[in-house]
């Protein structure tokens, strides 16, 4: 009977990695590979075409002693919250008044959808005349509140704001696509047994669709905070190399790109993106750990 | 007995010919003959470079050269990446400021014992030019075209202030009372646009007679004259004679100009095109004299790639290329300004509503900086320094004392 | 049961409205600048309302650039692309999810770390294996990066791992393989996640232009977008014509979009243990 059991989960224990197999080579060749040489050139000097010396910790301790990388961590710190914060809650409940059946449903999905099939040079191109402080329609719309706009592209102080924006509205029908497919699969008698029982669209919302769209919203969350922890199109395309407010929105990954393909200083760059790497890496630990405590798998 | 091998040699050389002919674009290194790539960066420019290929390979049929366009923006990785993987173009456009690094990494292949050979005249390039694709005392690229840049003025504006327009008389005090006089503050109108661009701000530099660093290296930042030249740089920011660098941040320099909301801007011979469109009346005068006549002068060439199969086809081909008949070809494509002395006539011509001539006239005082080796290193911190002094965020003497420190270093460090 | 238009429904109406306004309005932006000319795009202010119904923006854009071949490149690398990938993710993310074998946790941490770094830092690498296998310049080079998807084995484990177990242990009583349990009752199921993420890769690939630019040289083997970067200069960019461009390389992405998402509409949604 034992040897029975072993049997079979030594079988289904070859086709789990059957299964996995496809994805796990590719990874390790395409990306797992290239990252393996990366932290290696981040020991080095490697600079242009020079050959590369090992300087050990050399890039590191640069790294921390330098200023730049550190507001520029503020910065990219700063961004990932704010528009995962916001940008999350609002696709959450975009998802949310979507799913329902309405009027015109299709239609606002479909427009909701549509800054995510926009090219980043089309997008930077209309937002920062969106922006303009002069002439820009945000501005303009602000006026009629009272409020005199700000230099959103050339003050230091809503240049970053600026790019969360732009940022957050970009996001948006992304996740609220991710998390829309993630409410299909709860079944609507759920809501009906609910409703008879008198449950309120708020009890329903805490009691059945967080719970159900608890993973999915996990993988949101989880992939919102790594590619926000990146950021770098958004900021390069919106604001020219000659902005001076730029240092007060360059991320890591900005630096990370001067360095590597402008300066031509690869090991430094890399060392900074295996920096980044190791951050998102534990911080993506944590949340794993941390959704034992509020995801619900199975139910 | 002599004819029979001849025969021989006849069928055994025809045997390789075919041999190689046959294997394309394997064909040993010493032919000239064989499938050329051209890589650019500029799709404007294509037909343009098409048109002078054909010419090429109508007088060399053995050789077929294909052109192709990689944006600007991605073209510096993509090359690099080539380089790294050893499949560079056989010959592509090559800028001065990333001639050392190619030339450091053994990536270009010399001209200098081809020109000589050929007996190619480089005097008939602007001398500037010829030392920017230079190192070492070799040849690394032969010249293409080379861009200026002049004070282009919105003529309605002068006309509506009573100021005449600039001419080649004028110098740096004509620049600023003439800001000071087309300046409108009631009606959001500037003089000029001081804008955080190397056309600005280095054209004040080098008719201030002073660059960056010298030619070995050492950083001329906290000398007196760079001090004159930012600060005069500055002060019509200052006075209130341009919009402020932040301002500029929202409405680009270009925008102020084309909209008609400043009189005058330090741009290139690569405008035409643009500001003329713009419904704008504009025209362009050579840039005031400072202590010297100056204008930055940027130039960039064919260079030919180490390990192309090709050398012999590819060295034909790039002396063809910036030889006289397809630099005239080139000047019909109002596109750039060919570096051949004396085939810039169709360009001009091209542009008869504005003085392009004085952009080709400027050309025998054009200026570049020195490309040191350490150029790529310390370039972003100069522009970050240039601009923090410009957007008012740091005094134009500590913040050049500081700058020439950083730069000093970056450049110490490079050399070692 | 007509849903009463309460005024709270009215509110709910308009925000949605309000909200939609701001997503779509960089769109309007670019379809009023595609009209116009070159001069009348760098008039400053602009005007507010469109100020030409001019489509030789289009037709420029259509007749400089190879646009049919960029949009067949485009068709033949996202669709390879998706197909392949999602079908891998549901495989390894059901796998991660539902299969106990010794380390699977690991293996979900090696697939979810090449997220987790800048993507510039594979396109050397990667280059490098192209020019090895010899297919720089070709459309398979464009097709093979996106093979496999890190993102989309973690999407495809999240929504396997709340699939009730129950529903793979009356296959398993059945004596049902893990193969038949995935493509039998597994995949059925997943309709909703993998057509969200059949979406997200092709807007993925469709996006990135990087590197088809690196490793592609000729203008007849670019996809959309990389083909769209040629417009731009290097000082100058013809903006018009960029909307132009960009607008009509969005539209398939668009229709796809609008037939995808009827599946939503007519719910997927599966009913509990069936």
């Amino acid at each position: 009977m034992h040897s029975k059991r072993m049997k079979r989960l030594d079988s289904r224990a070859a086709w789990g990695y059957v299964f996995v197999l496809p994805t796990l080579l590719f990874v390790l060749i395409m990306n797992i590979w290239p990252i393996i040489n990366s932290v290696y050139i981040s020991f080095t000097d490697a600079s242009g075409f020079s050959t590369p010396h090992w300087i050990g910790f050399g890039n590191y301790v640069k790294i921390f002693h330098s200023s730049l990388i550190g507001s520029a961590s503020i910065n990219t710190v700063i961004y990932a919250v704010v528009s995962v914060v916001v940008g999350t809650f609002l696709s959450l409940i975009l998802a949310v008044a979507l799913n329902e059946k309405m009027k015109g449903r299709a239609v606002f999905r479909t427009l909701y959808f549509l800054p995510v099939v926009s090219t980043p040079a089309a997008i930077a191109m209309v937002w920062r005349w969106l922006l303009n402080k002069d002439f820009g329609l945000v501005n303009y719309v602000l006026s009629f509140f009272g409020i005199k706009g700000p230099n959103w592209m050339g003050d230091p102080h809503w240049v970053l704001t600026a790019v969360i924006i732009v940022g957050i509205w970009s996001g948006i029908g992304y996740n609220m696509i991710i998390l829309l497919g993630g409410m299909q699969d709860i079944p609507s008698e759920y809501y009906e047994a609910a409703q008879l029982d008198g449950a309120g669209k708020t009890r329903q919302f805490f009691n059945i669709t967080m719970p159900l769209l608890s993973p999915t919203l996990f993988f949101v969350l989880v992939t919102s905070v790594i590619g926000s922890l990146q950021v770098f199109d958004l900021i390069f395309v919106m604001l020219d190399k000659s902005n001076p407010a730029i240092s007060s929105a360059r991320s890591i990954v900005y630096i990370f790109y001067d360095e590597t393909f402008a300066k031509g200083n690869q090991g430094y760059g890399a060392a900074i993106a295996v920096v980044l790497l190791l951050v998102i890496l534990v911080l993506t630990m944590i949340m794993m750990k941390l959704q034992k405590k509020w995801v619900t798998y199975d139910k | 007995m002599l004819k029979k091998k001849s025969l021989l040699g006849a069928v055994v050389s025809a045997a390789l010919l075919f041999g190689m002919g046959a294997c394309g674009n394997s064909s040993s290194g010493s032919s000239s003959s064989g499938e050329l790539t051209m890589t650019i960066w500029d799709e404007a420019q294509k037909k343009g470079m098409e048109e002078m290929t054909q010419a090429f390979m109508k007088e060399n049929p053995n050789v077929k050269v294909k052109v192709t366009v990689t944006p600007f923006d991605q073209y510096f990785t993509k090359l690099e990446t080539q380089a790294r993987g050893n499949n560079m173009s056989d010959v592509f456009w090559m800028p001065p400021e990333y001639l050392p690094k190619y030339v450091n990494g053994d990536k270009l292949l010399d001209m200098s014992e081809d020109i000589k050979k050929d007996s190619v005249d480089m005097g008939k390039y602007p001398k500037s030019v010829v030392e920017a694709l230079s190192k070492n005392g070799k040849v690394w690229a032969m010249p293409k075209d080379y861009s200026t840049v002049g004070l282009w003025y919105n003529k309605t504006l002068f006309d509506k202030a009573g100021v005449s327009y600039p001419d080649d008389s004028w110098g740096w005090k004509d620049l600023a009372s003439a800001a000071e006089k087309l300046t409108n503050k009631a009606a959001g109108q500037y003089g000029i646009v001081a804008d955080n661009d190397s056309n600005f701000y280095s054209s004040l530099m080098y008719q201030n007679n002073v660059k960056v660093t010298d030619a070995n290296g050492k950083s001329e930042i906290d000398t007196p004259a760079m001090h004159e030249a930012l600060n005069f740089a500055n002060s019509f920011l200052k006075k209130g004679y341009s919009p402020s660098i932040s301002d500029q941040a929202s409405t680009t320099p270009d925008q102020y100009f084309e909209s008609g909301k400043a009189a005058m801007i330090y741009s290139g011979s690569w405008m035409p095109s643009e500001y003329t469109a713009s419904g704008q009346k504009v025209d362009v005068a050579p840039l005031p004299k400072g202590k010297i006549r100056a204008t930055p002068m940027a130039g960039l060439g064919y260079a030919i790639a180490k390990n192309t199969k090709n050398a012999d086809a590819a060295w034909k081909y790039v002396k063809f290329m910036s030889g006289k008949t397809a630099n005239e070809i080139q000047a019909k494509t109002k596109t750039a300004i060919p570096a051949y002395e004396g085939t810039q006539d169709a360009i001009i011509k091209a542009w008869p509503d504005i003085n392009f001539k004085s952009f080709v006239d400027s050309s025998d005082y054009g200026t570049a900086p020195y490309y040191i080796d350490a150029w790529e290193k310390f370039k972003t911190v100069w522009g970050d320094g240039v601009g923090d002094i410009l957007a008012g965020k740091t005094p134009v003497d500590t913040g050049l004392a500081s700058l020439n420190k950083q730069v000093q270093s970056i450049i110490d460090e490079y050399q070692k | 049961m007509k849903k009463k238009l309460t005024p709270s429904r009215v509110v709910f109406y308009i925000v949605l409205i309000v909200g939609a306004f701001i997503m779509v309005m960089p769109f309007y932006w670019g379809i009023k600048t595609s009209m116009e000319t070159l001069p009348q795009s760098l008039q400053v202010p602009p005007k507010l309302g469109i100020t030409s119904f001019n489509f030789d923006n289009y037709k420029a854009v259509w007749e400089n650039l190879p646009f049919a071949t960029f949009f067949w490149n485009t068709i033949v690398m996202v669709v390879i692309r998706v197909v392949v990938s999602t079908v891998l993710s549901a495989m390894a993310g059901y796998a991660i999810a539902r299969i106990k074998f010794p380390g699977v946790n690991l293996i979900f941490i090696i697939i979810l770390i090449p997220m987790m770094i800048p993507g510039q830092i594979y396109t050397l690498p990667q280059y490098l294996m192209m020019s090895k296998l010899g297919i720089l310049n070709t459309i398979t080079a464009l097709v093979i990066p996106g093979l496999a998807s890190t993102f989309g084995t973690f999407l495809m484990r999240q929504f396997f791992m709340s699939v009730p177990v129950e529903l793979e242990e009356a296959g398993r009583l059945d004596g049902a393989s893990p193969w038949k349990i995935f493509t039998k009752i597994m995949l059925p199921l997943a309709k909703a996640p993998m057509v969200s993420l059949a979406i997200f890769t092709g807007l993925g690939s469709w996006k990135d232009l990087m590197w088809p630019l690196v490793v592609n040289s000729d203008a007849d083997k670019l996809p959309l977008s990389a083909g769209l970067a040629l417009l731009q200069g290097q000082y100058t960019t013809n903006f018009p014509q960029l909307m132009a461009g960009s607008l009509l390389s969005t539209i398939p992405m668009i229709i796809l979009y609008i037939i995808f998402q009827k599946q939503f509409i007519e719910g997927i949604a599966t009913s509990g243990g069936k």
